[in-house]
């Protein structure tokens, strides 16, 4: 590892001070730097100074606040799969978090470094773009809230500049009348990096005859999660009684945008085959009502 | 060359502090500076959990961590669970169910299973399995650890309680 000097704020006054003695500088943020270490290790990022916000407590835990449901960017995996919040409103995000890593990653990993860090296979991001939360970044210039797509800008990229962090990521808690779930393929069950991933989110109308709105988001097919939204409108397009009549072309839906997205990519025609299977079991699921 | 940061935490019951630069990780400060060395070096990429810590309760990597960030925490490491000289419960059933054969991932895998015992007395073999999930052994195949963690919690026979 190179060198660096290293900085530990405690809260935000003490950031912006550190962020504004180090202008000009070459600068990262270390949040639960269970991808940053390596990330130095190897020399990929060589940064003059690491600011850890890893004492930044007052941004991390899981909150509501009326019906907005509220992630401090340094909560961390093992945080939220004991969340009462996340468990009881938003499951789906307890499952993608409990399929993260190891006990050792998730009890280091945070939401807003998974986020930061634009890795295709985030575990937490699809859940989160399904839930169509939003990010609070915050820089020199003050705060900015964003939509979680929009601070993703690649494979290991964001649109976050020199002096911003993102601080919380909000979300509407999902009302009576929804279904969620996420589902994930790996090469294995512990430490694998997600080779497919897909989260749902379902909206029903209040007398269960359709799907007012439908939210499925895919990972690691593409540079950075995004939604399928032309499966989306399969969805809510059509009366659920007549639902199981278009399964088949959801499932279609989903392998061609996949198709699309990974073009002729080496792992493109094992993902257009087997995001078949995740999606239809993901459906399954959706479709479920009755159990919640 | 960057200046070398003073460095205060608990470590195994005893407040220290050192001297390091900060691109030193906690596996480079726990065995170099204070000659911790049940703490392996493994592939030093979060993969393997031969460098396992406790740190305030939690399991982590130590190839992943800065010094610094220790800062003012509580560290545990295996040598801590045999501390005045008498073996642990779960060192002995380890040694009992013969769910030690190299040696390698032990002292990381021992301290998985101590968080997660603190946590949970009675793990059925999930959590178990869930707990040991980021500790590789490329010896025994795992069955024999996750009996000796049973027999440490007494949820099946085991010889350690044999010959008292």
């Amino acid at each position: 590892m190179g060198s660096f000097n290293y900085y530990a704020p405690f809260n935000l006054s003490e950031l912006s001070e550190c962020l504004r003695d180090n202008t000009g500088k070459k600068l990262i943020f270390l949040a639960g730097g269970t991808d940053l270490i390596n990330q130095l290790r190897k020399k990929e990022v060589q940064p003059e100074v690491v600011v850890d916000l890893s004492r930044l407590t007052g941004l991390r835990g899981v909150r509501q606040e009326g019906e907005k449901i509220i992630i401090g960017a340094l909560t961390t995996f093992t945080d939220i799969i004991e969340s009462a919040l996340v468990n009881n409103y938003v499951p789906l995000l307890a499952e993608a978090c409990r399929e993260v890593g190891s006990p050792q990653i998730r009890n280091r990993g945070t939401v807003g470094g998974n986020i930061a860090n634009a890795s295709p296979a985030a575990d937490t991001v699809p859940p989160l773009i399904a839930l169509e939360a939003e990010v609070v970044i915050k820089g020199n210039s003050g705060l900015r809230t964003i939509c979680l797509q929009d601070a993703l800008a690649g494979v290991n990229k964001n649109t976050l500049t020199e002096d911003e962090v993102i601080t919380e990521i909000i979300f509407r808690k999902p009302g009576s009348y929804t279904t969620s779930g996420f589902i994930k393929l790996g090469r294995r069950a512990a430490l694998a990096i997600s080779r497919i991933s897909m989260a749902g989110v379902i909206q029903y109308s209040t007398d269960y005859t359709r799907i007012e709105k439908a939210r499925i988001a895919l990972g690691s097919v593409g540079q950075n999660p995004f939604r399928a939204e032309k499966a989306e409108q399969i969805l809510e397009q059509v009366d659920l009684i007549n639902i199981n009549g278009v399964t088949e072309e959801f499932v279609s839906m989903i392998s061609n945008v996949v198709s699309e997205s990974l073009g002729d990519r080496a792992s493109a025609p094992f993902k257009r085959e087997s995001i078949k299977g995740l999606a239809r079991g993901l459906l399954h699921r959706l479709l479920d009502y009755k159990t919640g | 060359m960057t200046a070398a940061m003073n460095v205060s935490f608990k470590l195994n019951g005893k407040n220290v502090s050192a001297l390091v630069e900060p691109h030193k990780t906690l596996l480079e400060l726990l065995r170099e500076n204070f000659r911790l060395t049940s703490i392996k070096k493994g592939c030093q990429e979060g993969e393997c959990g031969a460098c396992t810590v406790i740190i305030d309760g939690l399991t982590a990597n130590a190839c992943l961590i800065l010094a610094p960030q220790v800062e003012g925490t509580e560290v545990i490491t295996t040598e801590f669970l045999a501390a005045g000289g008498v073996l642990h419960p779960i060192q002995e059933a380890f040694i009992d169910k013969g769910a030690v054969q190299c040696g390698y991932c032990t002292p990381g895998m021992l301290l998985s299973v101590k968080a997660l015992l603190d946590k949970e007395p009675k793990p059925d073999e999930r959590e178990i399995k869930t707990a040991i999930s980021g500790n590789f052994c490329r010896c025994t195949g795992y069955k024999k650890i996750i009996e000796a963690v049973q027999v440490v919690t007494n949820q099946v026979g085991g010889s350690c309680n044999d010959d008292s």
